[in-house]
């Protein structure tokens, strides 16, 4: 669907220069801007979900909306789902890249660029040809919701990928390998012990981006008829507007929520590499 | 080469500059002038301001208070536009989509001068700094010290009262940093332009300029031709930051400091330190002299050819570092490692700092054999 | 922010530019093809073969059907079928469409992505304004249209804000209109062009700018010979980008429109879930014709930013 660049690292310049003096009431003026533009749809999302007219404040569109019998089903497809393709996703990106990085480096280029290929390939033409294909190959497959998991990889695969190479190309693979088999340690030991602890940020950045997809995936699921939480949310928006609008809203905060919650690992992380580096310099 | 100039008006000037980001204060009072056709450098460690003082100079920052003066006349309110300066940058200031003439030609397209002319001054300019081969290239195709030129070539351009270098050569790696020295330095002279030259590099501003600042913490330390801060440095700083020092411990006395046999005056009494109390004197290594003793307690223990001198390493067990004493190769030819040798201070003054506690207990150790020698 | 979202979100230290060293010989790898070993084949296997299975082949199959008709043999009817008059409406919608939200989203975004850059404010605030334009650009789904629902619908928050205000000034407006879904749109488009456009303009150095204050230029000239022409390849390219996004965008202009906007990707919808008519290959070709106008916009971008991008990097 879309393309990213790479991994864009910016120096904000301090421009104490006076081509930034004035900017910088300007700036924050646009910040603010900004936020109330982000934050906006989703307050309005809140007040129109969690009120109605008469009634105040009220849980009652999103509990009525809970009560239909396709919603719990459909909260639990998803949920099971975003599971499994997050699970998926690092179990496939995350040795590959490792392996690519390490020992093939010309074919993590090759890699590299499949994994961009799906920003080409719209979901909905990957459905059409998923359809086409595996309709006469494998009819059953292609009924089965978990037929969804490795779709759903395939469409996360350009952020997941590039945030996990990022990862990856962060630490000096080499050496980390030559030095930890100096001290002793098998190829796995040190996959285990110390490579993945320190891509923990960059393997939870990608699962969080894989959750964010998967819990609003609506494509490729609606298009091969099965019956996921959007699906439910479309379907049922003419009826309960209200409920669904608070269903939308606690979704968008989960994924709010996650972000927070891994940017304060990474600033943590980020701690201990500064503490580290201190008592290493002394 | 360094002619001093005599200095009839100072055609540049900062006079009392102060400069604060938040609650720090990056120059103090800074005051410095520069007369027409010199080049002074500004010296120090970084963040002692000196960057700060040339941005200043040119209008990129505008001090919080004191003053800015070209010609005699007040800019600090003038834009950098319009102060006809030209600027060498440390790095990637070349225009990346223009080619080494472009970039030079652009100062005089801005004031108008027409293409056939200033493409022709331009390359008049890329013949001038060596790169004549080179005008059509873009900057991703050149060197760092081939980018250099044609920022140097640029800011020619405009025909400049003043140039300001911020540490042209700092990215450069150090045999094309040895070429462009000179080569700055010639063109700077040819062209009689009063110069700034912001620099960390000691030998570069040693060698370059007509005057050298030594900064620390947003003041100016010292300032004097090459010669006066390399040979009367009036602080511990500036004795060890413009060239190499030995520190030898000495007890202070009445008049002086008594150092290794030898009585010296103390070139900055303001430090304080009581009679009978021990200092540490900075001596440089040609300022001492050797002559082979074998009863004696120094002793040759390394000798670094370095050219037409030759530094040679002489160790005593009471002191913790050993002492370096450079002599014309053919003198040090003399002395083996091994050998004991006397030395003898060629000074009558000198530096001195606080010692450290391990420097003070080998001022009194070495006092103490002295007295029964 | 978390050191891997760099994918999307910009770490934002105060680092000074072009401070450093010689710029180091960029490490050749020195692998060529030779070196692959069966081993090292073998290994990146599993990932290869998953994106065959489930990326190259359906995209391969897609294209098979695209040319054929249906009785199955080759033909080029179909393509032509699907760009004939009954489809041309939606392409012209769609494009319509893209280069509108592109465009505004274009603006808007740069204005975002310079605040970003430049901001001396507190670091906080920009770091915070950064994983939200990231988080946002990512946001087309259904949720989102949702959110705009309770925002602009007819029984929208600000919709009643509006209508007390100056009553009546919404009654020709329609979230499900094209106008609605250019809006919804932007939700996403502008901070995607600030994302796109925060390494360039991180990219344009200090030095430049004074550098050509020194040779005499003022801000705007500096702009007409320097910034504009250093950046626009970045523009047009992060332009194509949108362009592209928005061409292929379904989710959240179903969620808002259903089957009423005549758009691109909606159509291959109904083709193949069979709503109105079931018609699998002309999807097919719809698909095809889809990702070959997107294909074109990515290539022109590729070449437009590859010298820029050199420019702008160091």
């Amino acid at each position: 669907m879309i393309d990213r660049p790479n991994a864009p690292t910016v120096s904000t310049r301090t421009s104490r220069s006076s081509g930034g003096r004035g900017g910088n009431a300007a700036t924050t003026a646009i910040f603010v801007v900004a936020l109330i533009f982000f934050f906006l749809p989703w307050i309005a999302a809140a007040v129109f979900g969690f009120t109605r007219p008469g009634e105040g404040i009220t849980a009652a569109p999103l509990l009525e909306s809970l009560q239909n019998p396709k919603a719990l089903p459909a909260i639990r497809d998803t949920l099971l789902l975003t599971l499994a393709s997050t699970l998926l996703m690092l179990a496939l990106l995350v040795p590959t890249n490792i392996f690519l990085n390490l020992r093939a480096p010309q074919l993590a280029k090759v890699a590299e660029m499949l994994s961009v290929l799906p920003l080409v390939i719209p979901a909905v033409a990957l459905v059409s040809g998923v359809s086409q294909f595996y309709r006469a190959v494998a009819p059953a497959f292609i009924n089965s919701l978990w037929s969804l998991v490795p779709l759903y990889v395939i469409l996360s695969m350009p952020l997941c990928y590039r945030a996990i190479d990022a990862g990856v190309k962060a630490l000096d693979l080499r050496t980390l390998f030559a030095a930890s088999s100096s001290l002793g340690a098998g190829t796995w030991t040190t996959l285990l012990r110390v490579v993945l602890p320190n891509l923990r940020v960059a393997m939870l950045s990608a699962a969080l981006l894989s959750v964010a997809m998967c819990l609003a995936e609506y494509a490729m699921a609606s298009l091969l008829l099965h019956y996921t939480f959007p699906v439910f949310l479309v379907e049922v928006s003419n009826n309960n507007p209200r409920g669904i609008a608070a269903l939308s809203f606690i979704t968008i905060i989960i994924t709010w929520l996650l972000l927070v919650a891994i940017s304060a690992m990474s600033r943590a992380d980020r701690a201990t590499d500064t503490a580290t580096d201190k008592v290493r310099k002394n | 080469m360094n002619h001093p100039r005599s200095l009839n008006r100072p055609h540049v000037e900062l006079r009392d500059v102060v400069k604060k980001y938040g609650p720090k204060t990056v120059l103090r009072d800074l005051t410095l002038s520069i007369g027409e056709g010199e080049m002074v450098a500004l010296l120090g460690p970084s963040g002692c301001g000196k960057s700060t003082s040339l941005r200043i100079l040119a209008g990129l920052e505008s001090a919080d208070s004191g003053q800015v003066l070209i010609g005699g006349k007040d800019v600090s309110a003038t834009p950098t536009r319009e102060r006809n300066m030209g600027i060498v940058f440390q790095a990637y200031s070349l225009f990346p989509h223009l080619t080494a003439r472009d970039n030079v030609a652009y100062g005089l397209r801005i004031r108008g001068v027409k293409t056939a002319e200033r493409r022709r001054r331009a390359g008049e300019l890329l013949e001038l700094v060596g790169l004549s081969e080179h005008v059509d290239k873009y900057p991703n195709q050149m060197s760092g010290g081939q980018q250099q030129r044609v920022a140097l070539a640029r800011s020619l351009a405009i025909e400049p009262d003043v140039l300001l270098l911020d540490e042209p050569l700092s990215a450069l790696d150090a045999k094309v940093r040895g070429q462009l020295r000179d080569e700055i330095r010639r063109i700077q002279l040819s062209r009689g332009i009063a110069t700034l030259l912001v620099t960390h590099d000691q030998e570069e501003a040693i060698i370059m300029a007509d005057r050298v600042g030594v900064m620390r913490e947003g003041r100016i330390g010292q300032i004097g031709t090459p010669a006066d801060l390399y040979g009367n440095p009036q602080t511990p700083f500036i004795a060890g930051f413009v060239g190499i020092v030995n520190r030898i411990p000495g007890i202070v006395t009445d008049g002086g400091i008594r150092v290794l046999g030898a009585d010296l005056e103390i070139v900055n009494p303001e430090l304080r330190v009581d009679a009978a109390q021990p200092a540490t004197a900075l001596i440089r290594p040609e300022d001492i002299d050797l002559a082979h003793d074998d009863a004696a307690r120094f002793k040759v223990m390394d000798k670094q050819l370095r050219g037409i001198f030759t530094a040679v390493m002489v160790q005593d067990e009471v002191l913790e570092q050993p002492l370096r004493i450079d002599l014309p190769t053919r003198a040090a030819d003399r002395f083996q490692v091994g050998m004991g040798v006397q030395m003898a201070v060629q000074r009558r003054d000198t530096v001195i700092d606080h010692p450290t506690e391990r420097e003070a207990a080998e001022a009194q150790a070495l006092s103490q054999v002295e007295t029964y020698r | 922010m978390t050191a891997a979202v760099d994918a999307l979100t910009p770490d934002t230290p105060d680092a000074p530019d072009s401070t450093g060293p010689e710029p180091a010989e960029k490490k050749s790898s020195r692998f060529t093809f030779r070196t692959l070993t069966s081993g090292s084949v073998l290994g990146a296997l599993p990932f290869f073969a998953f994106v065959a299975a489930f990326l190259i082949i359906p995209i391969i199959a897609n294209l098979i059907r695209a040319f054929q008709d249906p009785a199955g043999r080759f033909s080029v009817a179909t393509m032509a079928e699907a760009v004939g008059p009954t489809y041309r409406q939606a392409f012209w919608l769609t494009t319509q469409l893209s280069l509108l939200t592109a465009v505004i989203g274009g603006v808007l975004g740069v204005i975002l992505a310079w605040a970003l850059v430049s901001a001396d404010g507190p670091r906080w605030l920009t770091s915070l304004v950064s994983s939200f334009s990231a988080l946002a650009s990512q946001s087309g789904g259904v949720q989102l249209a949702f959110a705009f629902f309770a925002m602009l619908g007819t029984q929208g928050m600000v919709t009643g804000w509006i209508e007390s205000i100056a009553p009546g000034a919404m009654a020709e407006f329609s979230i499900t209109g094209f106008l609605g879904v250019t809006i919804v749109y932007l939700y996403f488009q502008v901070p995607l062009m600030a994302i796109l456009m925060l390494p360039a303009m991180g990219g344009v150095k200090k030095a430049w700018y004074e550098a050509a204050a020194s040779l005499g230029a003022s801000r705007f000239q500096y702009l007409r010979d320097v910034a504009v022409p250093v950046l626009w390849p970045s523009i047009i390219g992060s332009l194509l980008l949108l362009f592209a996004n928005a061409f292929a965008a379904y989710a959240t202009a179903y969620a808002l429109a259903g089957g009423s906007l005549n758009l691109v990707p909606i159509v291959i919808g109904f083709l193949i879930s069979g709503n109105v008519l079931l018609n699998p290959g002309l999807a097919a070709a719809l698909v095809t014709w889809m990702m070959i106008i997107i294909l074109a916009a990515m290539g022109i971008r590729f070449l437009l930013t590859r010298k820029s991008d050199q420019w702008l990097s160091n």
